[in-house]
């Protein structure tokens, strides 16, 4: 008989699932950066309750922003923080000599990859103002 | 009185062209909320640059602008200042501009003194080039012109700057940009030549320098009782980096008097105050030139 496994589905699985990456690692990654930059944009009372929805090793990334929200941080410094977690999008430029990244491919990517992280975000710690807000910010970029 | 600044004044249609989650961005928006908390107006601000992927920025707001030759805004703003004392000249480059190719502009602004805030993004790469090390790319870093690591020890420009007798010297991190805005606001206050060495991710050709890196090193001086009046004290806040890196004002001399305020030949005034002196040749000028 098949062994199927009923356990619930962690966040970081989800999102692994949903933005089709390679590793549970490189989810985590992912949902750390979108994290760091949301504990730079979200009041207090939100960014609590994403903690309280987050692996607990990941709580820190909620709280390392400087309190209150940043409201010159824009829908493209938001990206900036999730960029550190990408490591292969990338062309190759070989009249350079080495891999380059293409920031237009990466740009889609990491735009992606944000989404994902916060749609499961809304979905398990239910529907919040501004995070809903960076995700139509963030949309609009495209 | 001075009047409202708002900050959509410096808006304008274009787009940038900088990377998605580009540094970059983040001190644009610092800019534009620093000269608009100072209500400072468009026509009464001077932004000069020279070539680099931050250099671009005078493209991006609706204020003066002047993009120069590589590693020369230092000393065409000076120009600027000297000619309209009256207008807030702030100078935007890279590390590769402002430390390397404009390196000797560098230290010799800085202790001529000129009312000039210079702000650097420094993301420790030549980036609009794709990837070359800059002096500031840390020692041993693999780019495309050091296939086998930077051999050159790495500029510290704090350090620089304190050592050749800059007035005003902080340090700033782009993905804190209301941080910054403050920083900006003090720079432009200050009377004489300051530095803001900005500590800017670059997302394509810095793969280590990134938000996250920053985020888990950098600490306020404000927070941990630094006095930027204290020049011993600055001296050893200047060469930390590493595991800590500071951010904030390192140093300050406020009491230094301007280059400007001591030219013989400007004891007069500011050229822009002054009548011009032979109309027919300056119709001749504009004739020719505008």
């Amino acid at each position: 008989m098949t062994g199927v496994s009923s356990a619930p589905e962690t966040l970081t699985q989800a999102i692994q699932r949903r933005a089709h990456l390679r590793s549970e690692d490189e989810a985590k990654h992912a949902l750390q950066g979108v994290l760091q930059a949301l504990a730079h944009v979200l009041p207090s009372d939100e960014a609590d309750v994403i903690c309280g929805c987050v692996p607990d090793d990941l709580v820190w990334c909620m709280r390392c922003g400087p309190g209150t929200p940043d409201p010159l941080i824009d829908s493209e410094v938001f990206l900036g923080w999730v960029m550190s977690s990408l490591d292969a999008t990338a062309g190759q430029d070989q009249t350079l000599g080495g891999e380059v990244s293409l920031a237009a491919l990466a740009a889609d990517e990491v735009r992606g990859r944000a989404r994902v992280v916060l749609d499961e975000i809304i979905s398990r710690a239910g529907p919040l103002v501004n995070v809903t807000e960076w995700c139509a910010r963030l949309e609009a970029t495209r | 009185m001075s009047e409202t600044v708002t900050m959509d004044v410096f808006d304008v249609d274009v787009k940038p062209t900088w990377c998605p989650g580009c540094g970059d961005f983040g001190i644009l928006n610092a800019v534009k909320h620093a000269l608009s908390e100072l209500a400072i107006a468009p026509c009464d601000a001077l932004i000069v640059s020279g070539i680099g992927c931050g250099s671009k920025f005078p493209d991006y707001m609706h204020v003066n602008g002047f993009i120069t030759l590589h590693g020369r805004p230092l000393p065409i703003a000076t120009g600027a200042k000297l000619a309209n004392h009256a207008l807030h000249v702030v100078v935007i480059d890279g590390d590769g501009d402002a430390y390397g190719i404009g390196g000797n502009h560098f230290i010799h602004t800085a202790r001529r003194n000129p009312d000039i805030t210079h702000i650097v993004e420094n993301n420790q790469i030549y980036a609009l080039t794709k990837g070359q090390y800059s002096p500031t790319t840390p020692q041993g870093t693999i780019t495309t012109t050091s296939p086998e690591g930077v051999i050159e020890r790495t500029l510290n420009p704090a350090a620089l700057a304190l050592a050749v007798g800059a007035t005003f010297i902080a340090r700033a991190f782009a993905g804190e940009p209301k941080h910054l805005s403050g920083l900006i606001q003090e720079a432009i206050s200050h009377p004489g030549y300051a530095l803001i060495d900005v500590l800017q991710p670059c997302v394509v050709f810095n793969r280590v320098n990134t938000y996250e890196w920053y985020r888990s090193r950098i600490y306020k001086l404000e927070d941990a009782g630094h006095d930027p009046r204290d020049r011993r004290a600055a001296e050893d806040v200047a060469r930390e980096w590493g595991e800590r890196i500071p951010i904030g004002v390192i140093y300050r001399e406020d009491d230094v008097p301007t280059y400007e305020s001591q030219v013989p030949a400007l004891r007069g005034g500011p050229l822009a105050a002054r009548p011009v002196a032979a109309p027919a040749v300056f119709e001749r000028l504009k004739e020719r030139f505008l």
